[in-house]
């Protein structure tokens, strides 16, 4: 066991090392065009696999969470010219807040009746962005967004850029992890597994629910920040039902029930965007035949696939130690039966 | 059948009153018109064949279900209206038919849990530490209840007669003064039921214990008075001697058996 303690310990290490010197190394293109918004739209997907995985709410309108952070900046920053900060407290307000209203309607169904909720109120947002010219700007948005600017550097320079969105995601990451081990984060496993126990343990199901849905609304409004910086403007199209439903694909392919997992899908996402429209434009068959085959052979995504190795290592020792305790129960219970 | 009608100044005397309490489904009667009382630390069972409504009973006690009429009192505050966790957090706790544990969660996450639901701070984003009160609490019921070698073992992975021995620890864990058992020996071996028996004649006298239970062995160890119920109602109650002796019982029961 401390043997593979150590293991992870060193892998993590360089993992972590490996991504941080990135820009040092890697290419232009992946660091600006691949790993960064994978970085955000993963925080996006780790939004969901949070609540999906973990909390069984299968939500559709983290992506609709992530553009109002988007909007809520843009508006403050170019419509009413305020400063930065005051966009990007602003644009994490807004979100959280329509988060725990979205929240308010949709915590008291469940499973199918929660996707089809969630995925409503995020068409709703999509209509009213689209149609409200005053605020939202209607179909073309709102353009010229920029990034802050930080002792003369604007945060959107490529290698800048990718290690604020690494640095955001690694402090999402060790936030979800650190999160599911708490009180609240073991409850909200537990109402995954059976709402109705919990409740006559004596929790507040539908309360648990809504601080998780908000708590994965502000996760979201981070990545939506970093997104509309990268792409200095915001539209519609950011949060229409193809973008509710990537970010889904994102959260499966990579493993719903997995905090890496959602990094790595939203990688694999924009891996295949990026290199099967060079060649055809029926990327989005690229993405779905990818998607079956994923759900097909790895049903815990791609970190399933990573994690077998690992996985392996560590179920044995624990089936080891499982057995053990279980042995020595049988045989006290044994030993019990005899003493009759 | 003794119904007993009590005026408010006696009601405070009993740990749980159920007064006319009735539940329907539609057209279908699941419990009709009962009335009864517990007084405090007593040990009822609540027998009956299959149909009899006995576990709609302990739902609506337990707060899964609103009685469509009726009363209940818990020491003497009415808490017909109350849902399910603010009941526990009064002093009820109950098991189930087939044990509902977490099934992804280890067996010490469950007890901790349980533990913790009766606490404020429930939703605490602090990580437990080893000697936290409620964590001490949790491995020390897994102790009582059988499980303390197995506190890593994820719920998921116990045999059957582990669960139900877990889940008696979670419904233990909030201190309750009543508990609520429905069937726990259902599935047990024999040698898994004189362990369940054991224990429960081993928890704290002052505990009010109702259990469903159809293993007469136990019910009639754990219990000194008995409740018969039929296709909804109360037909008979009174010690296991009174009771087997009743007429309408024995038809109710060879009915049953040979109809």
């Amino acid at each position: 066991m401390s043997a593979l303690a150590s293991t992870r310990t060193v892998l993590t290490l360089l993992v972590v090392g490996l991504l941080a010197t990135f820009p040092l190394w890697g290419s232009a293109y992946f660091v600006g065009r691949v790993f960064s918004p994978a970085l955000f739209l993963g925080i996006a997907a780790l939004s969901l696999a949070f609540l999906a995985g973990y909390g069984g709410m299968i939500s559709l309108a983290q992506m609709t969470v992530f553009g109002l952070a988007g909007y809520g900046y843009g508006v403050l920053t170019v419509t009413h010219g305020q400063p930065w900060w005051v966009g990007v407290i602003g644009g994490l307000a807004v979100a959280t807040l329509a988060a725990f209203l979205f929240g308010l309607v949709a915590v008291r169904t469940r499973g199918i009746y929660f996707l089809m909720i969630t995925l409503a109120l995020g068409m709703v947002v999509y209509a009213l962005a689209n149609q409200n010219r005053s605020v939202f700007g209607g179909h073309t948005g709102i353009l010229g967004i920029r990034a802050p600017e930080v002792s003369g550097h604007l945060l959107t320079e490529r290698a800048l850029f990718y290690e604020l969105c690494l640095a955001v995601a690694l402090a999402s990451y060790l936030g979800v992890r650190y999160l599911l081990r708490t009180p609240f984060g073991l409850a909200l496993q537990a109402v995954r597994d059976n709402p109705r126990r919990l409740a006559a343990l004596g929790y507040h199901v539908a309360l648990h629910r809504l601080a998780a849905f908000t708590l994965a609304g502000f996760l979201a409004a981070w990545g939506g920040l970093l997104g509309v910086w990268y792409n200095g403007a915001i539209s519609p199209t950011t949060i229409d039902v193809t973008r509710l439903i990537n970010v889904l694909v994102m959260a499966v392919i990579g493993g719903l029930a997995s905090v890496e997992g959602a990094f790595l899908g939203a990688l694999a996402f924009v891996l295949v965007t990026n290199f099967a429209s060079s060649f055809t434009e029926r990327f989005n068959t690229v993405i779905g035949l990818t998607f079956l085959a994923i759900v097909l052979f790895s049903p815990e995504g791609l970190s399933g696939l990573l994690a077998r190795p690992v996985e392996l290592l560590r179920r044995q020792s624990r089936a080891r130690r499982a057995r053990d305790e279980l042995d020595e129960l049988g045989v006290q219970q044994a030993v019990g039966r005899q003493d009759e | 059948m003794v119904t007993v009608q009590a005026t408010p100044a006696q009601a405070i005397g009993h740990a749980l009153e159920l007064q006319g309490v009735s539940r329907r489904f539609g057209g279908l009667r699941a419990v009709e018109d009962v009335s009864l009382s517990l007084a405090p630390g007593e040990r009822r069972a609540i027998i009956g064949p299959n149909g009899a409504g006995k576990t709609t009973l302990f739902n609506l006690i337990a707060g899964d279900l609103r009685p469509t009429s009726g009363t209940i009192r818990f020491y003497g505050s009415d808490i017909t209206r109350l849902p399910p966790h603010e009941r526990i957090r009064l002093g009820i706790a109950r098991t189930y038919q087939t044990p509902l544990v977490f099934p992804r969660l280890s067996v010490l996450e469950n007890l901790y849990l349980a533990a913790r639901g009766v606490r404020p701070w429930r939703m605490s984003l602090r990580r437990p530490r080893a000697n936290d009160a409620e964590m001490v609490k949790a491995r020390q019921l897994a102790e009582q209840v059988g499980l303390g070698h197995a506190i890593h073992a994820l719920a998921g992975a116990l045999a059957h007669g582990q669960q139900r021995q877990l889940e008696l620890g979670m419904a233990l864990a909030s201190n309750p003064r009543l508990l609520l058992l429905d069937e726990p020996a259902a599935g047990l071996s024999p040698a898994e039921r004189e362990l369940l028996t054991g224990l429960l004649l081993g928890l704290d006298a002052a505990m009010t214990i109702l259990l469903v239970e159809h293993d007469m062995d136990v019910a009639f160890r754990v219990a000194r008075q008995v409740t018969v119920m039929h296709e909804g109602r109360v037909i008979a109650q009174g010690t296991p001697g009174e009771v087997s002796a009743d007429e309408v019982v024995q038809q109710v029961y060879l009915g049953a058996r040979h109809g």
